[in-house]
């Protein structure tokens, strides 16, 4: 009777894939995998040929989806046939469907390794169909608190998602991730020198680091290389003081080279926070025992699934667009520092906006006080433009608390495209930066695009 | 639109002639109403270990409003728990929004001085906790693994950790009819038992467990759920408390806030006012 169950669901949604496919191509990432589960609750465990000792899960708060589609085309350099969610649907139904892209009509897994990025929070109850021995932890930062409240909720899903069966690959520059490795039958730790990129917050009486996951007194960051991420200890407990397994050192930017255990490799996105993606798939990778060579070639050619960084042009101006994830403080701050680090005078749009993810949509713009906008000012912005629907206010405010000078300060109450494009056009800076979420930058882009 | 934007240089020119390795600031240089008496003394407790939900702007609004009000103010950051507090000095002890998971810590530190914590309470000195902070302050929180931590019992409370977060825009009105805006982000419902007061009446939002009270008070004891931060979002409320918390240690008072001085955060609260009107318009 289950075996039954199993192929119905397995011909039914390999038929439904197929047809959202044909009529919307890329949509319906979920939804046949959650039919799939619905009519067999079993439906992973039925899969013939799923190895847990060949299942890797990649989860975290951010980089989650470069470390895996980093890890999956360094898989596929070494021959090796991975089943990967690249489109980046890590919920149950996306983990599903990605099996059954990789499933014979028998019900046979035809791949060598499955590669699935997982959402942290529904981890357990992925873990729990499909046991994956190895599990890649990015980091655990402060993100979507509407819905993960505070790191430590998500610290103790993961958590409850580990056993003694678990080889754990974690950010050791990352204290929340790090301390993990104590749930886990084994512990493979990455991490990053300091280098030219890595930053300190001692000019700040204002700044704060974070408690220490091990005994609650505050940690101690030796240097930042990312937001809350860099070498660190705990001068009460010692925690953090151990060497990660996988060091990254040597590190240059200018030339996009880095070194581990003595070997060299190429890197093409040369910022600090691809730089951990990389060193996490080095990590995998060797455990893994994929030969240096694939390893150093799948680097060197690497293409990010949608970029970063990208522009918009519109009013005669080229926009960069740095992508922040609202209520994500360290993607915003890594979004500041790239523009800190351009001296050159320059336009920086701010479009902050009220929360739509989840109901009820809120007005939460309290994340960027956890950010330091205060090297970005410094770094000749002639102007900034503070615009939203609801939050212009607040975002301005932010701003001025920082210290930018009022006269340079336009706030703009609206989310019109139009509006915002016209009042950029009035100024004469060519250079110009944008930091807002994707759907505001999508909105914009069109209009662009649309009015050129 | 908003013509006085200016008048943050005094906080500007304060917080860049202190580093990290300070562990005070003051305001000496810039106010002029010192009145011969001593400094309005802030404790900023454990900055690093109640860092979330960006609570360190509590702590810059606290020195911007002190600046417009020409109080003279002291802030001193205590950093380590395993070092007593200063509680004779102090006369307002602030703590940020952190995680649940440090409550306990906190509240057993605090706890170690219980007799001057008492006094403290005593002689009217201000305590205000944001968010999952509030925990620090009551009786006890119940985990959702059963344990129960306990708190300070400081405000008359029970929180008991919810199975999913809530997190909205906030809005209510204290007990002497001032407004106060935000957003909440809820890991515990907040039980008050008899007797214990809230600190204000919810017009919109969930408050402390969807009823209509929002936060705890008791003498200058103040729980709120309040983000935003509540500081620099709620100026004109937070001076009353800066204000009277500097007539107690003798510090005379004399300026009050102009509509000119907090004319961003106006227009930010209609804005913000508007989206929840709507909210409720479309409930």
């Amino acid at each position: 009777m289950s075996r039954i169950r199993f192929y119905a669901a397995l011909y039914i949604s390999k038929i439904l894939s197929f047809g959202i496919n044909l009529v919307a191509k890329g949509r319906g990432t979920n939804l046949p995998g959650s039919i799939a589960i619905k009519i067999d609750p079993a439906f992973i465990s039925h899969i013939k040929g799923l190895d847990p000792d060949n299942t890797i899960f990649v989860t975290g708060t951010n980089g989650k989806s470069t470390t895996t589609n980093l890890m999956a085309h360094v898989f596929e350099t070494a021959g090796i046939k991975a089943a990967v969610n690249l489109a980046g649907a890590n919920l149950i139904g996306g983990a599903v469907v990605t099996l059954l892209k990789n499933v014979s009509l028998g019900g046979r897994l035809k791949t060598d390794v499955v590669l699935l990025e997982t959402d942290e929070r529904f981890l357990p109850i992925i873990r729990e169909q499909l046991p994956a021995k190895h599990i890649c932890v990015t980091n655990i930062q402060k993100d979507q608190v509407q819905r993960n409240g505070e790191p430590d909720i998500i610290w103790r899903k993961i958590a409850s998602a580990l056993d003694d069966d678990v080889t754990l690959y974690v950010n050791g520059d990352e204290p929340n991730a790090l301390s993990l490795g104590r749930t886990a039958g084994k512990c493979v730790t990455y991490g990053v020198d300091k280098n030219s990129s890595s930053f300190d917050k001692e000019d700040d009486f204002f700044s704060v680091t974070m408690p220490c996951p091990v005994c609650h007194e505050p940690i101690v960051f030796d240097k930042y290389n990312i937001d809350n991420i860099g070498p660190f200890h705990c001068p009460s407990c010692g925690f953090g003081a151990a060497k990660n397994d996988y060091q990254a050192y040597d590190v240059d930017f200018e030339n996009k080279t880095f070194c581990v255990d003595g070997a060299a490799y190429d890197f093409k996105y040369s910022t600090p926070y691809f730089l951990y993606c990389y060193v996490g798939a080095l990590a995998l990778a060797r455990e893994f025992n994929i030969p240096e060579g694939k390893i150093s070639k799948a680097f060197e050619d690497f293409v990010n699934v949608g970029g970063r960084m990208e522009d918009i042009v519109a009013g005669g101006k080229t926009i960069k667009y740095l992508r922040m994830k609202q209520e994500n403080p360290e993607t915003v701050q890594s979004a500041i520092n790239v523009i800190a680090d351009d001296p050159e005078e320059k336009l920086f749009l701010l479009g902050l906006d009220e929360l739509v993810d989840f109901d009820p949509h809120y007005t939460n713009t309290f994340y960027t006080y956890d950010c330091d906008f205060r090297r970005l000012i410094a770094s000749n912005v002639g102007r900034c433009i503070c615009f939203s629907g609801t939050v212009a206010y607040d975002a301005a405010l932010r701003m001025l608390y920082d210290g930018f000078d009022p006269d340079k300060l336009t706030i703009l109450p609206t989310n019109d495209d139009k509006a915002i494009i016209d009042e950029l056009a009035k100024y004469d800076i060519n250079n110009v930066y944008l930091i807002t979420w994707l759907h505001k930058f999508e909105s914009l882009a069109e209009y662009a695009k649309a009015h050129m | 639109m908003v013509n006085d934007m200016n008048n943050f240089e005094k906080f500007n020119r304060i917080r860049s002639d202190a580093d990290r390795n300070r562990l005070e600031i003051s305001n000496e240089t810039e106010v002029s109403g010192s009145n011969g008496f001593r400094f309005l003394h802030i404790l900023w407790l454990y900055p690093d270990v109640l860092n979330i939900h960006g609570g360190r702007g509590d702590i810059m609004g606290l020195m911007h409003i002190c600046n417009m009000l020409d109080i003279p103010v002291e802030i001193r950051r205590w950093d380590s728990m395993k070092e007593d507090i200063p509680y004779d000095w102090a006369d307002m002890i602030y703590l940020n929004s952190g995680e649940l998971k440090c409550a306990g810590d906190v509240a057993k530190a605090m706890g170690r001085q219980r007799a001057q914590l008492d006094a403290y309470v005593a002689r009217g000195g201000y305590i205000i906790a944001t968010a999952s902070s509030g925990a620090i302050l009551a009786k006890y929180t119940e985990k959702l693994d059963g344990s129960v931590v306990k708190g300070l019992g400081l405000l008359d409370m029970e929180w008991k950790e919810r199975a999913s977060v809530w997190g909205d825009d906030i809005w209510f009105k204290t007990e002497d009819g001032q407004e106060v805006i935000g957003n909440q982000i809820q890991v515990a419902d907040v039980l008050l038992h008899a007797g214990q007061k809230p600190l204000g009446t919810i017009i919109y939002g969930r408050g402390n467990h969807g009823s209509f009270d929002e936060g705890a008070r008791r003498g200058n004891v103040i729980f709120t759920s309040c983000l935003g931060p509540f500081v620099t979002k709620n100026p004109k409320y937070v001076a009353g408390l800066l204000a009277d918390a500097a007539e107690r240690s003798g510090i005379k008072v004399t300026k009050t806030l102009a509509d000119d001085d907090i004319e961003i955060e106006t227009e930010s609260a209609k804005y913000i006012k508007n989206f929840m009107l709507d909210k409720m318009k479309n409930k």
